[in-house]
């Protein structure tokens, strides 16, 4: 399992190849939230870095946000004072949640120096009249990223980035849907880890170990014995923890609809004749976070996934003080039960607190699976 | 068919030893420390008060907080499964267990073959737990077993506001400095842990036929205050403590069979 084993490292040590890419002379930007468009920094030369946390316990963040804010977001900012992200060069934020835009305005006044972008993409999605507004805002940010970058973005160069990524995108569902058979060809954990490795990397050298590791992977079974199904939606995850438990008492983690995975690679961008038309109908038309609307879009998005992967249960996580998730979560599980799923709500902290509590629950769950 | 299940709880470990439909022996001892240890001596308790050697016994479950400590087997419930299992056989019409053990307290609601069917809990701080009770009655310096039959005897429920367990200690102690009687403070210690399990109750539904298990079933103005929010009669075994573990012997019993 070398493609594998190789972009399991790339996760363990993150910083490595925004560290590599500077080493040649070129730029990093940092970015959060899956609405940014990465192909735009990618064909500026740049390297687009997404923000994780690390499972460690917020301090000197403390002093500048309420406890009551999102952890993930408080962990980022956290490494961001203690010089953790120094390597970056700008950052890219999104029109998604409270946290992330506040996000934007600390660290405009502490995190210096920074040149920080933030996009101001429409919230009410699948709708026509954000055309004006948002095609103009994608072009400013454009513009941002070739004065960031010093080098112009034609057309052609962002048609290929595009290309480049959809190739990716397409890579990477190729390899999930491997998932939807009876013994999936790699874990829930596994799952995870590939596709964070594969927001880290650049895309050439990505989708090349995609495609080593579709071919490693045929034939392989990775559970020893046949448990219930299970999706997990709901907040970010960017730790294994709570999908390694799940799978430790039973479970088969299957399917996953979160930021770190399936949202990032599921639609692809459509070609239209100018590649920036193609990235707001790619953002328009798909709405994929509890951040926006119509919820209806993203709960059909769900039950797709649930029927492709024939889950039997469904995790609805729960970052401390997520709140759009928050707000989410009794709908969706009101929903989930008209159509006979059964679903649990975890809630655990980004430092992990409480998540040794939890193991109970998800036994129970998974025995009430079973 | 002999069997047993062992349920290592935060503060105590407790093993049935099950012989078809009859209960052989029972053993109940502190936690302590050392998990691994304490299971074994509650073990060794069972078996020579039934007479019988480890060997005799055809299957163990362990559930509880420290079940993966137990060295001698691998088959783990989780509690929630265990509690309803007991709590079935006990009383086959039973559609919710409220079990309030020293850590954890939590709500299930079964179905009529005993299976679990949903259940919620508190997995962050101790309020509407054993530990919570037991802080009052130390800070009230009741002992913990005379809190019940006491708080019984109040005039009005003194109010204690804070969830808490450090917080509404001071509300506690303020009681005490301002006269509040001694058994109305006792009251209002239950009350508040009553009104924390009455919102986890109705997260489950509202079932009539309610059975209470764990070791703050043992107090008797516990269940009256429960009894009170929920407007139902509860069922308490003739030994709450034990359910979780004679569920997982049940467990046991079936893991032979099937």
């Amino acid at each position: 399992m070398e493609a594998l084993n190789t972009l399991r490292d790339v996760v363990k040590n993150p910083k490595r190849i925004p560290e590599d890419w500077k080493a040649q002379g070129k730029k990093v930007v940092g970015y959060r939230c899956i609405n940014v468009p990465e192909e735009i920094i990618y064909a500026a030369g740049m390297i687009p870095y997404p923000l994780f946390g690390t499972p460690k316990a917020v301090s000197l963040a403390d002093s500048y946000f309420q406890p009551c804010v999102c952890e993930f977001i408080r962990n980022v900012f956290d490494l961001a004072l203690e010089g953790e992200l120094k390597f970056l060069d700008g950052l890219a934020l999104c029109n998604t949640c409270d946290a992330v835009r506040k996000l934007y305005d600390m660290w405009n006044l502490y995190i210096k120096p920074s040149s920080c972008y933030i996009i101001n993409n429409p919230q009410k999605l699948l709708y026509e009249a954000n055309y004006k507004l948002y095609r103009k805002e994608l072009e400013r940010f454009k513009q941002a990223m070739e004065e960031l970058s010093g080098n112009r973005i034609s057309d052609e160069s962002l048609q290929e980035a595009i290309d480049l990524y959809n190739e990716n995108r397409a890579l990477l569902k190729e390899l999930y849907l491997l998932r939807k058979v009876e013994n999936p060809p790699f874990s829930g954990e596994e799952a995870l880890d590939i596709v964070m490795a594969c927001m880290l990397m650049p895309k050439e050298s990505c989708n090349q170990l995609l495609r080593q590791l579709l071919k490693e992977v045929k034939g392989r079974e990775v559970y020893n014995d046949s448990g219930p199904r299970v999706l997990i939606t709901g907040s970010i995850i960017d730790d294994p923890t709570l999908i390694r438990m799940v799978e430790e008492v039973g479970g088969l983690v299957v399917a996953d609809d979160l930021c770190t995975t399936t949202k990032y690679f599921w639609h692809q961008v459509k070609r239209e004749k100018d590649p920036l038309d193609a990235i707001y109908k790619y953002n328009n038309e798909s709405c994929l976070c509890a951040c926006m609307h119509p919820q209806e879009a993203r709960f059909d998005y769900l039950m797709e996934l649930i029927r492709e992967f024939s889950v039997d249960g469904v995790i609805y996580f729960n970052l401390k003080y997520c709140h759009p998730f928050l707000y989410e979560a009794p709908l969706f599980q009101e929903k989930l039960e008209a159509e006979d799923i059964p679903t649990i709500f975890l809630e655990t902290g980004h430092d992990l607190s409480g998540i040794g509590q939890l193991r109970t629950r998800v036994q129970a769950f998974i025995e009430m699976l079973g | 068919m002999i069997v047993a299940g062992i349920d290592v709880g935060s503060l105590t470990t407790k093993v049935v030893i099950l012989k078809d439909d009859k209960i052989l022996s029972t053993s109940i001892l502190s936690t302590g420390e050392e998990g691994a240890v304490i299971a074994q001596k509650a073990m060794d308790e069972a078996l020579k008060k039934a007479s019988l050697s480890f060997d005799q016994l055809e299957n163990t479950v362990a559930t509880g907080y420290g079940k993966k400590s137990v060295t001698f087997t691998d088959n783990t419930k989780s509690e929630m499964f265990c509690h309803a299992k007991g709590a079935h056989w006990l009383f086959p019409f039973a559609r919710k267990v409220i079990d309030i053990g020293a850590e954890s307290s939590k709500v299930i609601r079964l179905n009529e073959r005993g299976d679990v069917e949903d259940f919620t809990g508190n997995d962050k701080c101790a309020a509407g737990t054993g530990i919570f009770l037991d802080t009052m009655a130390k800070a009230m310096e009741v002992p913990i077993e005379e809190v019940g039959e006491l708080s019984l005897k109040h005039e009005k429920k003194a109010s204690i506001s804070n969830m808490c367990a450090v917080f509404a200690e001071s509300e506690v102690v303020s009681h005490i400095h301002r006269g509040t009687p001694r058994n109305d403070i006792l009251a209002g210690i239950l009350e508040s842990i009553a009104d924390r399990i009455f919102g986890m109750s109705n997260r489950m539904g509202t079932q009539n036929d309610v059975v209470m298990t764990g070791g703050v079933a043992k107090n008797i103005g516990m269940v009256r205050a429960l009894e009170e929010k929920l407007g139902v009669k509860i069922w308490v075994p003739e030994n709450p403590q034990i359910v979780g573990a004679l569920g997982a012997a049940l467990i046991a019993r079936n893991f032979v069979t099937v």
